[in-house]
Formats: C-alpha cells, sequence, structure tokens
C-alpha cells in the first residue's frame, strides 16, 4: 500500500531533505504534500487523506505543539499517525508531545533507517 | 562544565550532524582563518544552559554540503538555498551541542538567522571556538555562553 505523507516544516530545504530521505528508505509513497506551519498542514488535511505527518516543533504561526493539539481535538484527524522530526529533543518536550498523541520522536540529526524503522513501527510492516 | 570540555564536545556534534544529515565528514580541527570569506549563522538557546552557536563557512563547502543535503548538483543550486541550509546546519548543530551539554535538561531553540557581518563578543558571554577542515574549505563552530553559566 502506498503511503501519503505531509511533510510539515517552515524551512523550504527542510522539506526537500525529509522528501529525499523518505525515498532513500524505499517506503511506497503515494502521495507527498507540504506544509510551512500548522495552520496550512490542518487545511491540508481537511482536504486530502493523509497516512502519516511529520512534523517540526518550532514554526512560526502555528507550531507544531499546537498542531498536534488541534490534530487530536479533531475526530476526523486524530487518528492519522504523526511523527515529529525536530533537533529540540529534552525529554520534558518529548514526553509532553508524546501525552499529546504524538505516535514517533526523531531528533535532529538522524539517519534514514531511524526514520524508516520509526514508520514500520507505527504503521505496522503490512504497509511497507 | 570547563572550556576544556565543552570544547571537546564540538567536534563529535559537528561528526554527528555532517555524517547523518549531510552525507559528508569534518577532516579534524585547523587554524581559524579570520581573513577567510564566508557565510555566517547564529542559533540562540535558552534553558539551564543560556547561549549561542554559531558557524563561519566558506562559501565553496557551504555550496557543497548545501548540494549534498538537497541532492541537486552545486551549479542548481541559488544562493537562498545555500543560506537556507547554512541555517540548518546551525539548527543542528545547536541542537546536538546543546543536548550534550545537558542531556536531561530542557531548553529552547530560537530560529537561526543569517549574520551579514561578524558578531561583536559582548562583556557578558564567553565563548569557546574551533575550526575544522571539511570538503572545499573550512567551518568555525562557536558557542557563546551567557555570564551565568
Amino acid at each position: 500500500m502506498a503511503l501519503n505523507i505531509l511533510i510539515v516544516d517552515d524551512s523550504p530545504v527542510m522539506r526537500v531533505f525529509l522528501r529525499k530521505v523518505v525515498q532513500l528508505t524505499g517506503l511506497p509513497v503515494g502521495e507527498y504534500c507540504e506544509a510551512a506551519d500548522g495552520e496550512a498542514a490542518l487545511n491540508v488535511l481537511h482536504e486530502r487523506w493523509m497516512d502519516l505527518v511529520l512534523t517540526d516543533i518550532n514554526m512560526p504561526h502555528m507550531n507544531g505543539e499546537e498542531f498536534v493539539r488541534r490534530l487530536e481535538r479533531d475526530e476526523m484527524l486524530r487518528d492519522i499517525p504523526v511523527i515529529v522530526v525536530s533537533t529540540d529533543s529534552s525529554r520534558e518536550r518529548v514526553d509532553r508531545l508524546i501525552k499529546l498523541g504524538v505516535r514517533g520522536y526523531i531528533s535532529k540529526p538522524f539517519l534514514p533507517e531511524t526514520l524508516r524503522d520509526e514508520v514500520e513501527k507505527i504503521l505496522g510492516v503490512r504497509h511497507v | 562544565m570547563s572550556e576544556r570540555v565543552l570544547k571537546h564536545l564540538l567536534a563529535p556534534a559537528l561528526d554527528d550532524v555532517l555524517e547523518m544529515m549531510f552525507f559528508s565528514e569534518a577532516f579534524g580541527p585547523c587554524e581559524l582563518d579570520p581573513s577567510a570569506d564566508g557565510l555566517e549563522a547564529n542559533v540562540a538557546f535558552a534553558g539551564e544552559t543560556s547561549g549561542s552557536v554559531g558557524i563561519r563557512i566558506s562559501e565553496a563547502s557551504a555550496r557543497c554540503l548545501a548540494a549534498s543535503f538537497l541532492g541537486e548538483s552545486e551549479n542548481a543550486l541559488t544562493g537562498p538555498q545555500i543560506a537556507q541550509v547554512v541555517c540548518e546546519l546551525t539548527n543542528m548543530l545547536c541542537g546536538c551541542i546543546v543536548s550534550k551539554m545537558t542531556p536531561h535538561g530542557c531548553f529552547n531553540l530560537d530560529s537561526p538567522e543569517l549574520l551579514c557581518r561578524q558578531r561583536e563578543q559582548s562583556k557578558d558571554t564567553s565563548v569557546i571556538q574551533q575550526s575544522f577542515a571539511i570538503e572545499h574549505g573550512t567551518l568555525t563552530v562557536s558557542l557563546w555562553l551567557s555570564a551565568s553559566e
């Protein structure tokens, strides 16, 4: 099954990088979508079906934490798995996000295999 | 944490970032060349320890790393793309260094900013600095700590 993936990051070059890393992992991807902040990401999710969201935390307008909070409050969107990809790997921040419903947390820098393992763990091997 | 210990955090942090995110490497410490041209970026952090991390990278090296990061040929890159990659590199280095300084601490990182001129050192900060040879030039990492640290 091909995965539709939404990449949320305010840095255009980071979005390109994440797309490249996903390609390197060999995960079957149907559609990539991108958003520069949480608000834009919510708009995408209301228009298109996504199997997975990769999101940064530090973003303008609506940051990653607020984005995850809004997802959890939305019955239509709350089941979409979210993996945070961030430079901020402090224990307190990770714990808070996991409590909010985040399914995975990857600290930058990371190897492509780390992303693949996290996606496989969250979506199950039958998907990949 | 002593200056010597802090200085020893810079090399492994740079190795981690270059190897994992840029598919590149640092070849080891080298002399600082203050006259060399290059790009500078800075990221401030706050938490148990506060300060900022800055880098200065030669233009040829920045272009080479940006090409590797984006999977593009060097000729296809624009100036803004290279600048954004330098900011991302600084951001990741800052997160990596701060995580190694305070493994169980909580911290916040500001957005990375590209600097137009060389940063002046204020009286209430100390700086730990190390230059490294990398592909096509040098990269200097500076860790600025506020006076209370």
